[in-house]
């Protein structure tokens, strides 16, 4: 795994084998705890480290640490397992859930568009003539049986439209349906709006 | 054009009929309120306009299904 021959590292010490994760000072320190109490930092647990082979190359290794008592002295056993590809692993699901994440936001900015476009279909399907109104005579406007039908104009299907020609525009469809949809929507709208200035002509008179 | 792109634009036009309908309604019962005869004429052209508008959405909805 390091690329070391056995007698190239028999009997030498271990931060010289792995120099990435064991400076030198901090050995000699762990060690002496290690010496006295059979224990530091590293027995009892395994993770992750950085390491680097015998050409200087960095991987990633997983490494558990275990201690006993011989004659008096505590040993140390060590196990490490290349974890070159586990961290790809955990590279790749990281980039998936970035993605996800991104997606997600994109589909919760959709999401409350439509639910805003919803919520005015909503009050044009209850027919919620009072509390449309009600704002218009509150601001001092005249208030007419024609009102609701301006709201309806103005508010809601002009809003759709646009809504729907932008829907159009960013399909696949073939071009000459797209000119054709095109167009139908905008004589919609074009009727739309000589509605409303006609629900306001009315309004006026009255 | 995938059937699924082509499946959501039918549903986006599919509700514009069903709001152009809502606008009909809205219309024919305007009609119900004492109205003088110019204003009941005006508001019956809307509503007819209205009744156009749901074949025109429907004719939308033709030509996304038709397109290949």
């Amino acid at each position: 795994m390091f690329g070391y021959k056995s007698d190239e590292v028999i009997g030498k010490q271990l931060h010289l084998i792995i120099p990435a994760v064991l400076e030198k000072d901090k050995f000699h320190k762990d060690f002496k705890d290690f010496a006295s109490h059979g224990t530091n930092w590293v027995v009892g647990g395994a993770f992750e480290l950085e390491v680097k082979n015998k050409e200087g190359n960095k991987f990633m290794i997983e490494l558990s640490v275990g201690s006993y008592q011989e004659n008096g002295h505590w040993q140390a056993v060590g196990v490490m397992r290349d974890a070159t590809g586990k961290a790809k692993e955990k590279a790749n699901l990281q980039d998936k859930i970035d993605e996800t994440e991104k997606l997600n936001k994109l589909m919760i900015g959709r999401e409350l568009k439509m639910i805003e476009l919803k919520e005015e279909i909503k009050k044009l399907r209850l027919g919620t003539k009072k509390q449309d109104v009600e704002p218009i005579k509150q601001s001092g406007q005249e208030n007419t049986i024609f009102d609701e039908g301006i709201h309806v104009e103005e508010g809601v299907i002009h809003q759709l439209h646009d809504h729907f020609i932008n829907e159009l525009k960013s399909s696949t469809l073939n071009n000459e349906t797209k000119t054709k949809a095109l167009q139908m929507v905008e004589t919609l709208t074009a009727d739309s709006e000589k509605h409303e200035r006609l629900l306001t002509e009315l309004s006026n008179a009255r | 054009m995938q059937d699924s792109e082509k499946d959501k634009l039918i549903g986006t036009f599919e509700e514009l009929k069903q709001i152009e309908t809502k606008a009909s309604v809205l219309y024919t019962d305007l009609l119900k309120d004492k109205l003088s005869d110019h204003e009941a004429e005006i508001i019956e052209s809307i509503r007819r306009d209205e009744i156009k508008h749901i074949q025109i959405a429907q004719e939308i909805i033709t030509l996304i299904k038709e397109d290949k």
